[in-house]
Order: structure tokens, then C-alpha cells, then sequence
């Protein structure tokens, strides 16, 4: 190890403890136990079992077909908004929050929302009949596969928006104004200006979106339960299902299996994104950045129409939560019931009614949510994990990063491309290893095995990383001729230029810990001490009204959060 | 005042009010619980006891039995609830007020006695004073 590498470990050592903790040593649990045959020795069987079983090869398929869609459609309508956020001048903060909220909002509060959108009563549905068209089973149907994707584009594009938002900020105008003086046109700037210095973002969003593809099992799970149709079912149902009836060696195998696909897919991503990186040209302080020039009404109306779609199922749950019961039930029921005899109906098949307002305002749900007790210890569930969970890991990853940003040897750069790795993996496949790892400390059923993991995730340190690249050498060297230590390098030098990457991190984190599920499920089994997003995930089938009202109370803290980050970056932008 | 603070202090405030409220809720659930005086089962020799009558209950179709009430963990804390054991009493007392039931261990757990409603299987409860029987 370099000298500098070793003045740098201080700062790398929480990082590296925890990913070796909680990350690597359960993994080789995991893969020990994928490689004991029954008598104790070596064996390959569970591979053999892992790769026959037809649903670890349905969820495989479906999976693989999902992403196919999925990753090329949001990377292609991200872009697309980014261009038109760039270009926007007015209603930009009201797209900017249309866009992001979705990212923050916790899946349970929208499972509701998009039940009655693809339901057999659904929206979709109401369409095709009012159209005289024949209505569709969705989530049987042969374009099933839509629905993920659907939900996919709604949740992430936004925040892949924002990161081709700031390459796209990245690009001088000067390079525009150029390539215009020599006859370009609009097609020929998009193609030779924007794509080509638009290449390292296009890395970075390929690869989050990779990341993010396995993330939407959360919502396949709160709309189609444990055992979807044959078209929806992911592997992540396999693994979740496989966990429930304790199929470990299976499991274990099925987890190196997922691990090495992605690790398949991820390198090709993660080689071009090095290159990428090390070719990438920040816009210099002396350079304009691209100013939108003035827009018509048509664009105005096209930001306006594009936010309020984003914000729709936010909307309607928001305005669902202030409906009576009674309401509630006749506006959504699939059955014809007295209070909706006189709305779209076939074959005593009522439609949905979804409306911005209630007919008749009331907060009986909310009264009804707050005065029980059990829903508020959820609520203060949720808050207590992830309030340490988003101080120590941003704190965690910002040491790591700088570390990694400084350090120049070999082996650092190896331990970087093993945290990418582990960054991709999803949260389904390494719960298994973690699960196998947890038990044996005997700290199953508390809040640990659900906060450590998550503290110490590699993708705080990948985050940070990103927006240190761009940061000028010569500050440091500067710092370090005055006779500036690391740590002070570090604290007065580098942080304080860090609040983009860091105010990301904690929305990510925020929005993150506080809609966990699937960890909580697995390694909590005290109903009294789990997050209040695994109630309402659990809550679809119950009492509408209530479950809107639990839905708005748990989506409040991240959208305050939100709101008081993106109002300070501003504030301390505008005062830089 | 500056916009950001503005929003710290509503997610400050977002905050205190539902330390408020569940501080309210709380109570509110604890007050509404119904009172109920403990008992403990007297032994008398070959595994009977004498209970007060008041904690012999009967249920729809004339079953009669105990309701033990049971520490359990709730949302907040440690909660008592009322878990059902059927029995037929051998003897009534009704001047003494008592009566003689035969099971094992049966004073292990306090019993509910007096209660200002109706109590059932499951139902929380809290105490008012330890009586006798």
C-alpha cells in the first residue's frame, strides 16, 4: 500500500469494516453453504437444483424481459425530460418536484393508486369500455409486463432526469455556439454536441437504472402478492418465497447465480463508465453554462401537463384520504353497490371513480389513523430506523469516497470495482446471505440485521465518487502545500464543495430506509417493531379510506425533507 | 424568515405534533380500557379453588368460564389481556359470594373480577385494586 493509501485508511476503514461485515462475509456464507452437498463435501448440486427449478427460470426470463424493456425506455423518456427541463424557464421548480417526487414516495402509498389503475375495474379498463373496446385481465394478460415498466418509468425517470439534467449543465455553450457558427442543425447539435459529452451521465444512468430495475419487485409484491401471474413473476418472488419456507442451500445457490449475472452485466457498464470518466470535461468557472431561451405557451403547457401526471397517484391518494369510507368504497368497489348504482358499470362489474375532490371532506380517517396506537408506534418504527440509518451512512460514504478519490493504488482501485459490484446487487439476493450471517450472531428479530446492511451500502460511496471526479486537483494541492493534513484536507477543502452529492445521498438514503419492506419482513418478526411501510404494504386489501390516510401521514416526512433539501441547495447555491 | 428555515421549522413542528399526538393516543387508549379488579384464586387441596363469583362468566351458550388476564407485549409496553379458560364450577356459594372450580395451576394468573363492562376473550384490560376472594 501506497503512504498515502495508508494516511487515507482512517477515513476507509468504517466503509471497508462494514461492506467486509455485512456484505462480503455473508456472501461467502452463503457461497460455502451453495457448495455443501448433503454429506458435508463439495458439491455442485444445488446449482444443478437452483438452475432446474422452471421458477428461478420463469422469474429469470421475466426479469431479463422486464429489464430489456424497461432500462432502454427509461434512459431514452429521462433524457427526453431533461432536455425539456433545460429549455424550461417558467414551471421549471414545478416539473423539478413532479419529476423527484415519485423517487421519495414510499411504495405503499401508491399501491392503492395504481390498483385502481390496472385492476379489472380499473382505469384502463373504464377507457376501453366507454370506447366500446373489449376489457382487459392486466396483470394476465400478454402485456402484463407493461405494468412493471409502467411503474419503473413513473418512479425512477425522475431522478435519472436529474442526472442528465446536470451533464447536460455540464456542457459549455460555448460548444453549441460553435458547432451552430458551422451550419449545425438542431439534430446535428443533439448528435455530435449533446450525446458525445453526454456520454459519462449515460454510463452512470445505463448503470443506476440497472440497479433501480431490481427494485420495483416492491411494488409487483404490494399489487400481486407472493405468487403473481406466470408473466409477472420475478425471481425476486422465487428467492422471497424460497426464504419464507427456509430453503437455504437453494437460496444460497440461486444468490451466486443472480450475483454473477449481474456482475456479467455490470462490468461491460462499469469499463465504458471508467473510460468515460476519465475523458469527462467539466464545464470550467470561466464557461456559460446552456440558458434557455424565452418559451411559448405550447411549452408551458406541455411542463404543466407533464407534472401533473407525475403527480397524479400522489394526488388522488391525497384527495382519497379526505373521502368517508362510504365514499371511498363506492368510488372504487369492483362490485354495484347502493351508493354507486348510478356509475359505469358491466355485468355487475362497477368501474372506478377516481376524483381530485371528495364529494363530502372529511378527516375521519386520519382521526381514525392517529388515535390508534399501534400505527403510531409504526409510524415512530420508521423514524427511528431511518434517522441513523441517513446520518451514518452519508457520513460513512463520504469518508470512503474521498478516500477513494484520493488513494492511487492498484489494490484501492480493486476494492472500488468490488464495492460496484456489491452496489448492484439487489436487496432480495443479498438478504439470504445476510439472513444465514444474522442468525448465527442470534440477531435476528431486531432492528440490526435491517440497519447495519443499509448503513454500510456501497452505493453512498459510488454517489459521492461521482461528483468528486469532477473536483479540482489543484485546491488539494494548494491545501497540502500550506501543510494541510488529509483530514484537514478532507473537512475544510473538500466537503464543503461536496453538498450536491451529499444532499442526493440523503434523499436517496431518506427515501430508501423509509420505504423498506422486504428486509424488515424477513428479519423482523415483532409486529409491534416494524416499519410502518410494511403495514401499509400489507393494508391493500383492508380499509381503503384508512390506508389513504396512512399513506399521506407516511409520505409527509419524506416530502418535507425533500422540499427543505432542494430549498437549501438553492439557498447555498445562490449564496456561492 | 428564509424559506429554508420555514421548512425546517414545519418538519420541526410535522415532528413535535406527532410526539403530541401519540402522547395523546396513548393515553387516551390506556383511559378507555376497562377497569378490572384482580383476584387470585384460593387454593383448597386437590386442585380446587375458591374464586368470587363475580369471576365466573358465562358466555352465549351457557359455558361458563375464567378469564386469567396475562401480560403481553403492545405497541408501547407491557399490556394485559384476558385469556378464556372454560370450567364448570363444583359448588356456588351465593352468601359467601364464592365458588369452588377444580383445575391445575389455576393460581398462577391473576382473574378478572369485577368489571364495570363486559369483558371477553382478548380484551385489554387494566386494574383498579387487587381484591380477595
Amino acid at each position: 500500500m501506497m503512504r498515502k493509501d495508508r494516511a487515507l485508511a482512517p477515513l476507509l476503514l468504517p466503509s471497508a469494516l462494514g461492506v467486509a461485515l455485512f456484505y462480503l462475509l455473508p456472501f461467502f456464507l452463503a457461497l460455502r453453504q451453495s457448495l455443501t452437498g448433503q454429506g458435508g463435501g463439495f458439491s455442485l448440486a444445488r446449482y444443478g437444483e437452483a438452475l432446474g427449478n422452471p421458477m428461478f427460470r420463469l422469474g429469470a426470463g421475466n426479469f431479463f424481459l422486464f429489464a430489456l424493456i424497461a432500462i432502454p425506455a427509461a434512459t431514452a423518456l429521462s433524457l427526453g425530460l431533461a432536455l425539456l427541463l433545460r429549455g424550461t424557464g417558467r414551471g421549471f421548480s414545478l416539473l423539478f418536484f413532479a419529476l423527484l417526487l415519485p423517487f421519495v414516495v414510499p411504495s405503499g402509498s401508491t399501491a392503492f393508486f395504481w390498483n385502481s389503475v390496472f385492476g379489472l375495474n380499473g382505469f384502463i379498463n373504464r377507457l376501453l369500455f366507454q370506447n366500446g373496446l373489449e376489457i382487459v385481465l392486466w396483470d394476465s394478460s400478454r402485456w402484463s409486463i407493461l405494468i412493471p415498466v409502467v411503474l419503473y418509468l413513473w418512479r425512477f425517470c425522475g431522478f435519472f432526469a436529474l442526472l442528465f439534467f446536470v451533464g447536460l449543465r455540464n456542457i459549455p455553450e460555448e460548444y453549441y455556439e460553435i458547432a451552430r457558427l458551422e451550419g449545425a442543425g438542431r439534430f446535428t447539435l443533439f448528435r455530435k454536441v449533446t450525446l458525445v459529452y453526454l456520454a459519462p451521465t449515460l454510463i452512470i444512468v445505463l448503470l443506476l437504472s440497472f440497479v433501480c430495475t431490481f427494485r420495483i419487485s416492491r411494488e409487483l409484491f404490494m399489487l400481486f402478492g407472493k405468487y403473481p401471474d406466470q408473466n409477472l413473476y420475478f425471481f425476486q418472488h422465487f428467492l422471497n418465497n424460497q426464504l419464507g419456507s427456509m430453503n437455504l442451500p437453494i437460496l444460497c445457490a440461486a444468490t451466486v447465480l443472480v450475483t454473477l449475472a449481474a456482475a456479467l452485466a455490470v462490468l461491460p457498464l462499469w469499463r465504458a463508465g471508467k473510460r468515460g470518466s476519465d475523458s469527462f470535461v467539466m464545464r470550467g468557472e470561466g464557461n456559460r453554462a446552456y440558458r434557455p431561451r424565452r418559451q411559448g405557451g405550447g411549452h408551458t403547457l406541455l411542463v404543466l401537463a407533464l407534472a401533473a401526471l407525475f403527480l397524479l397517484p400522489v394526488l388522488l391518494t391525497v384527495s382519497n384520504s379526505f373521502m368517508s369510507p362510504a365514499e371511498v368504497t363506492g368510488r372504487y368497489s369492483a362490485a354495484v353497490l347502493p351508493q354507486n348504482a348510478g356509475g359505469l358499470a358491466r355485468g355487475g362489474l362497477h368501474f372506478v371513480e377516481p376524483a381530485l375532490l371528495p364529494a363530502q371532506g372529511t378527516v375521519r380517517q386520519y382521526a381514525a389513523f392517529l388515535l390508534e396506537p399501534a400505527y403510531l408506534r409504526m409510524f415512530w418504527n420508521s423514524v427511528g430506523m431511518t434517522l441513523p440509518v441517513v446520518l451514518l451512512h452519508t457520513a460513512v460514504s463520504v469518508t470512503a469516497a474521498y478516500a477513494f478519490f484520493r488513494a492511487g493504488s492498484g489494490g484501492m482501485r480493486g476494492l472500488f470495482a468490488l464495492y460496484m459490484l456489491l452496489m448492484v446487487l439487489p436487496v432480495q439476493v443479498m438478504i439470504t446471505p445476510q439472513y444465514v450471517f444474522f442468525r448465527l450472531l442470534g440477531l435476528t428479530d431486531s432492528w440490526l440485521p435491517v440497519m447495519l446492511p443499509a448503513i454500510f451500502h456501497p452505493i453512498g460511496v459510488y454517489i459521492v465518487r461521482l461528483q468528486l471526479q469532477g473536483f479540482p486537483w489543484e485546491c488539494i494541492e494548494a491545501a497540502r502545500l500550506d501543510g494541510a493534513g488529509e483530514g484537514r484536507i478532507f473537512s475544510q477543502v473538500v466537503l464543503p464543495n461536496l453538498r450536491g452529492s451529499v444532499l442526493l445521498l440523503l434523499l436517496y438514503t431518506f427515501a430508501e430506509t423509509w420505504n423498506l419492506v422486504d428486509q424488515a419482513v424477513v428479519f423482523i418478526r415483532d409486529g409491534y417493531r416494524l416499519p410502518l411501510s410494511v403495514f401499509l404494504f400489507g393494508m391493500l386489501q383492508g380499509d381503503l379510506g384508512l390506508l389513504s390516510a396512512g399513506s399521506v401521514l407516511y409520505l409527509l416526512p419524506p416530502c418535507l425533507f425533500f422540499i427543505t433539501c432542494l430549498l437549501w441547495f438553492r439557498e447555498r447555491r445562490e449564496e456561492s | 424568515m428564509k424559506p429554508v428555515r420555514l421548512m425546517w421549522g414545519v418538519c420541526a413542528l410535522f415532528f413535535v405534533l406527532m410526539a403530541g399526538v401519540t402522547v395523546f393516543s396513548v393515553r387516551r387508549d390506556y383511559a378507555r380500557l376497562p377497569q378490572v379488579e384482580l383476584v387470585l384464586a384460593r387454593p383448597e387441596g386437590d386442585n380446587t379453588y375458591t374464586v368470587p363469583l363475580a369471576a365466573v362468566r358465562e358466555d352465549e351458550e351457557g359455558r361458563t368460564f375464567l378469564l386469567f388476564v396475562l401480560e403481553e407485549d403492545g405497541p408501547w409496553g407491557k399490556e394485559y389481556v384476558c385469556r378464556r379458560a372454560f370450567l364448570k364450577p363444583l359448588r356456588l356459594d351465593p352468601e359467601e359470594g364464592t365458588a369452588l372450580v377444580a383445575g391445575q395451576d389455576l393460581c398462577r394468573y391473576p382473574i378478572a373480577g369485577r368489571c364495570e363492562s363486559p369483558l371477553a376473550e382478548g380484551r385489554r384490560v387494566r386494574f383498579v385494586t387487587e381484591g380477595r376472594p
